[in-house]
Parts: structure tokens; C-alpha cells; sequence
């Protein structure tokens, strides 16, 4: 009996996998998404950047040298290749003001950079051009125009290029762990940024997966194939091959959006004559995190396909299902609201309370684990929790299932539902 | 061997009594017709039958033990609902019931092949389920049902969407069906196809079953005695009061009702007798009158 009930759960997983795989919209949303979050996570930093097309005329008016060449090597870059053509002006006259001023309005130079001895002293440098400087060319000049100030002026206090060196020195910030998953020096913030991913990943894949069961049961009760289904399996195969079978689905396009990374790192690495795993954050990504993310997926999964299928043979449209779909994906949602205070703050008592709560726990406790956040016990009974939880809704989900499949007519009140659990 | 037995079965929803202590044999090699009007719980009889719900009191028993769900491995169904994967081809849909129904792949392609040609679906094997007409899907249902040849056939109202040639052919697949050793349980509006098809009935109204038995007895029941009568001659017989109870003129010749009691053969002498007898047969009341006289005005709702 158990042989034949695997045969039929098998073949009905099987049938809700390829159906799927090989649709149009899953092979397109399968190629298209990462060429998406490709384009936003590198278009805006680039049409950020400053004088992306073209590079920009400025004028460095300064009467210091070293000043006006530091400043000049910050904004042309290493190997002139930066976003601006510079030539230096050393009189900082009145009179060489207004020259240049006519200059920047008659259009033969972009911008005149004024760093007269006061604006040394005072540290207010004017930037004169004819159109208002764009945000992030006025961020990135401040910036630039900071540090070659900072070093004319330790330079002026006697200190040697050696001596400024050193005292401009970049600072490294190590941070020790002394709870999960080992006291250590945490080498990166890059923790909190898998962590964040993780979360994202988890939230778009849980939802889209989880519409889709509800869909899917809501399109066979109105095809009213079910009446025939059930002579050939029990409701329980029924919903477990549809949820398992649109899980794997789900893996599917997670494992190949893995692989189009690696093959994106991978010549990358081999250029830089390094490895995919030297070239991957260090912090968040190790094995047993990785472990872990893929229980908390699976287990997520399984729990919000069983309330989806549940509220998908309860109803009679997507319509009718809209305000349970909104209280099912409440904890998603918040878990995406909460995400940048819960990667700051893993092992605050909300984070660790909302870890241990079911509908939370795949996110949260991905979360606190990328981030260090989560001792070995919290992790391991994350997952107890959570497992406990999908059994229980697994049981709760196929007696409503059993029941609401066959239900057609006006929409069934919770009380209605509920009763549902009596029949047999 | 009963193929399919009810043994009081009962089954309420919220207080609602859809099926009310129905009780049910069907011999092996039987077909048998499932009647009642809209609502009367014919349906919920049936998803007891194939296990869709189980009964509240009482038992369903198949292939002569209780119920268990390897059973439905010898029953095909077919509901009342037309129930077909629409955006799915119909090779497709049909492999898919067929595999569940415990065939082999290749033997499912094999049966499903065979019989879209045996019903006229073989241009459209390949083609969406949605593209295929009412009649077509029906046929297609049919086809899912039958596929894995089942001992056991249990179809709620399998001539819906067909059209008279074609209702012919199904009801010429279910007479071979039979010949090859399938018990058939129908449940239908079509009195005709029940006359023409069934060896016993259950009458099932309100979640009852006031009516049971093998069709000949049920009709030789409600006959009431009336005899078809063409006669030239002289008709004073027919006034004998201890002879007849009614007589009605129709077209071209009279129906006369018997007394309770008495032998046809009786009226036949007499009117011999009395002149030249043209016509003489008994007078068996439809299926539908039975029907009627049984469900009284209350065929709709409940």
C-alpha cells in the first residue's frame, strides 16, 4: 500500500513538474529574472556615476601646487581614465575669477573648481559652473576636493608625504563575535548583505511558489477534474504531489540561476587566477549556512504550500481567496520590511522572537544566521519548530483540502471551514 | 458475487439527511440504472460508492468485501461534472488518469490510442482537451473511465452532451463492455436508455430508496392490468362490471382496464366471442410514468 501510494504521489508530482517546466512563462521568468536584477543592481550605480558618457572640463583654480595635482590625479584617475579633464589654473585673482567665470558661461570649460587660499582655511570651496552641479557629481567632488584639502593642509604643518600618508591611513574594522556560531573575528559586513539576499530570495520565492499551489488547486476545481482524480488517489497524494511537484520547481529555477552565477564568476575567477569560493562573501555562505538556508527553504516551502493549497480548495477564484492571500503573506512582507534592522540587530529580542514563530522562522532565523546572529541551539530549534509546524499544517491543510475540493457555490465562511475538519 | 453493495447507508451534511439508510445490491455482470429526481442524493450515493466521502452509518462493500481504496482499482467512474485537464492534449490527460489507474505507460498510450479510434477521437489524440466539443470531452471521459478495464463501471449520467448517434454508439460499447464481464452501475435521466439497457433499478427520492428491484417485476407492479384492445363487433362485454374496471377509447382501439384478480385471458375469450379481435397485449407502464407515480410532484429541489 505504501509502494502504491509513493507510485501515485510520484505521478502526480511528476505531472505538476513538467507541466510547468517546460511552460513558455517559466522559462522565460527562469532566463529573464537574473538578467533583471542584474540590470537594477548595475544600471542605477551607473547612471550614478558622474559623467558616465562623457568626461567633463573643469578648471582646478589653486595657487598650491601639490594641492591642485592631488586633486587633479583624484579626479582623473589612475591612468587618466576617470570622469574628468583637468587643467590647473594657478592665479587665483579677482580678475582670473571672472575670466574663468566667462569662460564656464560661454560653454568652453564644464566647471571651475576655486581653491583660493581662504577656501583652504575655511574649508569652503566654490564649484562654479553654468548649470547647478547633479547630486552625485556634487557628493563625489566634495569628496575628492576634501581629501587633497586635508592633505594641503597637514602638508602645511610641516608634515612630510610619509607623515600624511600615514595619517590618512584607511582604518580596518574587525568585529568579534563572542556568542553564534563561534567566538571569532567576523572579517566582513558581508553577512549582512547574503543575509539580506537570503531574505529577498527567500520572501519572492516562497510567495510566487506559494500563489502558484493556490492557483493550481483553484484551476483543477474549476476544470472539476477532482471528482475523478479522487477515484484514482486520496486527497493527500493529491495535495502532496502538487506541492511537492511545484517545490521542485521551485529548486529547479533556484539551481540554475546558481549555476548562471558560477558560470558568471567563473572566468572571472579564472582571470584573476583565483577561485568561485575565494571570489564568494566569506561571511554567511559557508557550508553549513548554506545547509541550513536550504532547510529553512524547504520546510518554509512546505509549510505555505499547505496553508496555499488549503485556501486554494476552500474558494472558488482568486478573488474569493484575496483576503486570505493577504494574511498568509503578512509575515513574508514584514519580513522583508524588517530586514535591514533585523541584519543590524540579529540577536536582539525581536529577532529571536520572531525566529521561533513559524511563519517567520524561515526568513528570520536565515537572516540571524547570515549574520552571526544565532547560537547552534536557537538554529537547530529554528528548525524543530518549524518542522513541528509543517506537520501540523500538513494534517490541518489536507482535511480542509479533502473537504473544500468538491465545494462549489458561494464562498464558505471561516466557521464553514472549520467545520469542515469534522467531516470525513 | 455482488459486485457493489450498500448496506443502510447514511450521510448528512449540517444537518441536512442526503442519503437515508439506502440499501443497494448489484449482481455480477449486472447493469443496473440509479434513478431520482434533482437532489434526491443519487450523487453522494455514488461518491460513497467510489470513496470520495465515507458513509455516516452503514457500509459500502465491493468486489464482495468492505470497502478499501485498492478496490477502485477495478472501478472506473465518470461524474456528473465534466472533469478534464482543458489546457492539457488529450493523450496526455488520458495517460495520466490511466498511469494512476495502476496501467504501465505503454500500455496506457496503447489503450488510449485504441480507444480514441473505437470512439472516433483519433484526429484529435493530440490535440488541447479544450479544443474538443461537449459531446468529444464526454467521449473522452468515457474513455479516461474505461481505459484500464474495470470490473467495476460506475457512471453518473455518462449520455450528457451526446447526441443521438453517438449516445447509440456508447450505449453499443457498454452492451460489449458487459459481454466482456463489467458490471455497469448508471445513474441517468434518460428512461429510455434505462429501459433499453438495465436488468434491476433503485429509485432513490429525498434519500430514499422507494423503489428496488429488477425491472420486469417493478413494471409487472405498476401494470395495473391494462389491455390493448382492437375489436370489431360487438362490445357489450365490456360492460361486465366483474370483468372490467375501466375501458378508454383511443385511436383506433380501446385500452381496458382488468379487475383486480382477473385473467386477461378472460377478456380475450369474451371479445372472441363476441366479434374479431385485431389487436390484444398487455399494456406495461413506462419507466417515466413510474417514475412520476413514485416521486409524485416533488422532482425538483430537496
Amino acid at each position: 500500500m505504501a509502494a502504491e501510494s509513493l507510485r501515485a504521489t510520484g505521478l502526480i508530482l511528476w505531472r505538476e513538474y513538467v507541466q510547468r517546466a517546460r511552460s513558455l512563462s517559466f522559462i522565460l521568468s527562469t532566463l529573464i529574472t537574473p538578467i533583471f536584477f542584474i540590470v537594477i543592481t548595475i544600471i542605477p550605480p551607473l547612471l550614478a556615476t558622474p559623467n558616465l558618457i562623457e568626461r567633463r572640463h573643469l578648471t582646478i583654480a589653486c595657487a598650491d601646487p601639490a594641492l591642485a595635482g592631488e586633486l587633479r590625479a583624484q579626479l582623473e584617475g589612475k591612468g587618466g581614465v576617470g570622469h574628468y579633464l583637468v587643467t590647473i589654473d594657478p592665479v587665483t585673482t579677482a580678475g582670473e575669477k571672472a575670466r574663468l567665470e566667462a569662460r564656464a558661461r560661454a560653454g568652453l570649460i564644464d566647471g571651475v573648481i576655486w581653491i583660493d587660499d581662504a577656501a583652504i582655511r575655511t574649508g569652503r570651496v566654490d564649484f562654479i559652473s553654468r548649470g547647478a552641479a547633479e547630486f552625485f557629481e556634487r557628493d563625489y567632488l566634495q569628496s575628492a576636493i576634501g581629501w587633497a584639502v586635508t592633505r594641503a593642509r597637514l602638508a602645511r604643518r610641516g608634515l612630510e608625504n610619509d607623515e600624511i600618508n600615514r595619517a590618512l591611513a584607511p582604518v580596518d574594522l574587525d568585529t568579534i563575535a563572542l556568542g553564534a556560531p563561534a567566538p571569532g573575528r567576523v572579517e566582513s559586513s558581508s553577512g549582512y548583505i547574503v543575509g539580506i539576499a537570503v531574505v529577498f530570495m527567500l520572501e519572492i520565492t516562497l510567495l510566487s511558489y506559494g500563489l502558484m499551489v493556490m492557483r493550481s488547486v483553484l484551476d483543477d476545481k474549476a476544470s472539476r477534474v477532482m471528482e475523478v482524480l479522487l477515484c484514482a488517489a486520496t486527497p493527500r497524494q493529491l495535495m502532496a504531489g502538487k506541492i511537492l511537484g511545484i517545490g521542485a520547481l521551485a529548486v529547479t529555477q533556484l539551481a540554475i540561476w546558481a549555476a548562471m552565477g558560477a558560470a558568471i564568476l567563473a572566468p572571472a575567477a579564472w582571470l584573476t587566477h583565483s577561485s568561485l569560493h575565494a571570489m564568494m562573501p566569506a561571511d554567511g555562505l559557508n557550508a553549513a549556512s548554506v545547509g541550513l538556508y536550504c532547510a529553512f527553504f524547504i520546510l518554509g516551502f512546505l509549510l505555505y504550500g499547505a496553508v496555499y493549497a488549503a485556501v486554494g480548495a476552500a474558494f472558488n477564484s482568486v478573488d474569493e481567496a484575496q483576503q486570505w492571500n493577504f494574511l498568509i503573506t503578512l509575515p513574508l512582507v514584514l519580513s522583508g520590511v524588517f530586514v535591514f534592522y533585523l541584519a543590524d540587530h540579529p540577536g536582539s529580542r525581536l529577532a529571536e522572537t520572531l525566529s521561533m514563530i513559524p511563519p517567520f522562522t524561515p526568513t528570520v532565523m536565515s537572516m540571524r544566521v547570515a549574520a552571526g546572529g544565532a547560537s547552534g541551539w536557537q538554529e537547530g530549534l529554528g528548525v524543530a519548530i518549524l518542522a513541528l509546524s509543517v506537520f501540523a499544517m500538513v494534517a490541518f491543510s489536507s482535511r480542509v483540502y479533502r473537504v473544500g475540493i468538491l465545494m462549489y457555490g458561494k464562498k464558505p465562511a471561516l466557521s464553514e471551514i472549520l467545520r469542515w475538519l469534522r467531516y470525513s | 458475487m455482488n459486485i457493489l453493495e450498500l448496506d443502510r447507508a447514511s450521510k448528512a451534511y449540517d444537518g441536512h439527511i442526503a442519503v437515508d439508510e439506502v440499501s443497494l445490491a448489484i449482481g455480477e455482470g449486472a447493469i443496473f440504472g440509479l434513478l431520482g429526481p434533482n437532489g434526491a442524493g443519487k450523487t453522494t450515493a455514488i461518491r460513497m460508492m467510489v470513496g470520495i466521502i465515507a458513509p455516516d452509518r452503514g457500509a459500502v462493500r465491493l468486489f464482495g468485501e468492505p470497502f478499501a481504496r485498492r478496490h477502485l482499482r477495478a472501478v472506473g467512474y465518470i461524474p456528473e461534472e465534466r472533469g478534464l485537464y482543458r489546457k492539457v492534449r488529450l493523450d496526455e490527460h488520458l495517460r495520466y488518469l490511466a498511469r494512476l489507474n495502476g496501467l504501465a505507460r505503454r500500455d496506457a498510450d496503447e489503450a488510449a490510442l485504441r480507444w480514441c479510434g473505437r470512439l472516433e477521437l483519433d484526429e484529435w489524440f493530440r490535440r488541447p482537451v479544450e479544443e474538443l466539443s461537449k459531446g468529444m470531452q464526454q467521449k473522452a471521459q468515457f474513455i479516461a473511465a474505461v481505459m484500464h478495464r474495470p470490473r467495476l463501471l460506475i457512471l453518473d449520467e455518462p449520455f450528457s452532451g451526446l447526441d443521438p448517434l453517438n449516445a447509440s454508439v456508447l450505449i453499443d460499447v457498454l452492451a460489449e463492455l458487459r459481454r466482456d464481464g463489467a458490471t455497469i452501475l448508471l445513474s441517468t435521466h434518460r428512461m429510455d436508455q434505462v429501459e433499453r439497457l438495465c436488468d434491476s433499478i433503485c429509485l432513490i427520492d429525498r434519500g430514499r430508496a422507494v423503489l428496488a428491484g429488477g425491472l420486469r417485476e417493478i413494471r409487472a407492479r405498476f401494470s395495473e392490468n391494462w389491455v390493448a384492445l382492437g375489436f370489431d363487433g360487438e362490445a357489450n362485454f365490456l360492460a361486465d362490471g366483474a370483468l372490467v374496471a375501466d375501458c378508454v377509447r383511443r385511436d383506433g382501439h380501446l385500452e381496458v382496464r382488468l379487475r383486480p384478480g382477473t385473467d386477461p385471458q378472460d377478456l380475450l375469450k369474451r371479445a372472441m366471442a363476441s366479434g374479431r379481435v385485431t389487436r390484444f397485449e398487455a399494456i406495461e407502464p413506462s419507466l417515466e410514468e413510474i417514475f412520476i407515480a413514485s416521486v409524485g410532484g416533488a422532482g425538483d429541489g430537496g
